[in-house]
């Protein structure tokens, strides 16, 4: 039994926490697991509206997010590693190379 | 706390439950190990103060300004009071699999191919001596 507007508060609390996250810390890594707290969210909302349709398509999409995700961990961790490595640093907010 | 937010979405994904072990699986099993590995490997600072920047206070507003929004679109969307308690059909991993592999194969494929250049690109990237960079 499951009500479809507390799912789906749940995920904007999830997707909110990840804006905060992503918006107010310091240190890249976490930057980056507040975004898999947002990507959590999307899945958390594909998952309940699945439920609630009877449909099983919204479960593949959430399965392809989170493979996708996997993929942008790896991918950013590395990244963040070198960065490391190159500045003995991984604050973002020295990392303003690319800044306008 | 990220992790038992984490655990709490899995756990409540539990009515899809193929979705929900991989969840597990994947998340708390792999990814929670990769950040620990990357927050040793980076030598994190503890502590408040370096914990969050200055512009706390507005990623505070903005994160609550969102949920506010947020909320307001699932009461208008959604309302609560004539909202029935559907009661949750629990989808086979058989099923799972089927529209994965019928409707679903080319970006199956796809996904295959962008996690094989991730790790190749991550490799890449992490090796020790890079090669001509």
């Amino acid at each position: 039994m499951i009500r479809l507007p507390l799912v789906l508060t749940f995920s904007a609390i999830l997707f909110s926490a990840g804006v905060y996250g992503v918006l107010a810390r310091r240190n890249a890594v976490m930057v980056l697991m507040a975004i898999e707290l947002m990507l959590n969210a999307v899945n958390v909302n594909l998952v309940a509206f699945a439920a609630a349709l009877q449909d099983v398509n919204g479960q593949v999409f959430a399965l392809f997010v989170i493979a996708v995700a996997a993929a942008e961990v790896g991918i950013g961790l590395a990244i963040v590693i070198l960065l490391f490595r190159n500045r003995q640093s991984i604050n973002i907010d020295e990392v303003s190379l690319l800044k306008w | 706390m990220v992790a038992l937010l984490s655990a709490g979405a899995t756990y409540l994904l539990l009515g899809a439950e193929f979705v929900g072990w991989v969840q597990i699986l994947i998340y708390v099993g792999a990814i929670v190990i990769l950040f620990l590995f990357g927050l040793m490997l980076t030598k994190a600072p503890i502590g408040r103060d370096t914990l969050d920047n200055q512009q706390r206070w507005l990623g505070a507003l903005v994160g609550l300004g969102v949920f506010a929004g947020l909320v307001f679109l699932i009461q208008d969307a959604f309302p609560y009071e004539d909202a029935v308690a559907t009661t949750v059909v629990p989808t086979t991993t058989a099923d799972v699999g089927t529209a994965l592999f019928t409707d679903y194969v080319l970006p199956f494929e796809a996904v295959s191919f962008l996690l094989l250049a991730a790790l190749i690109g991550a490799i890449v990237l992490a090796r020790k001596d890079g090669g001509p960079r």
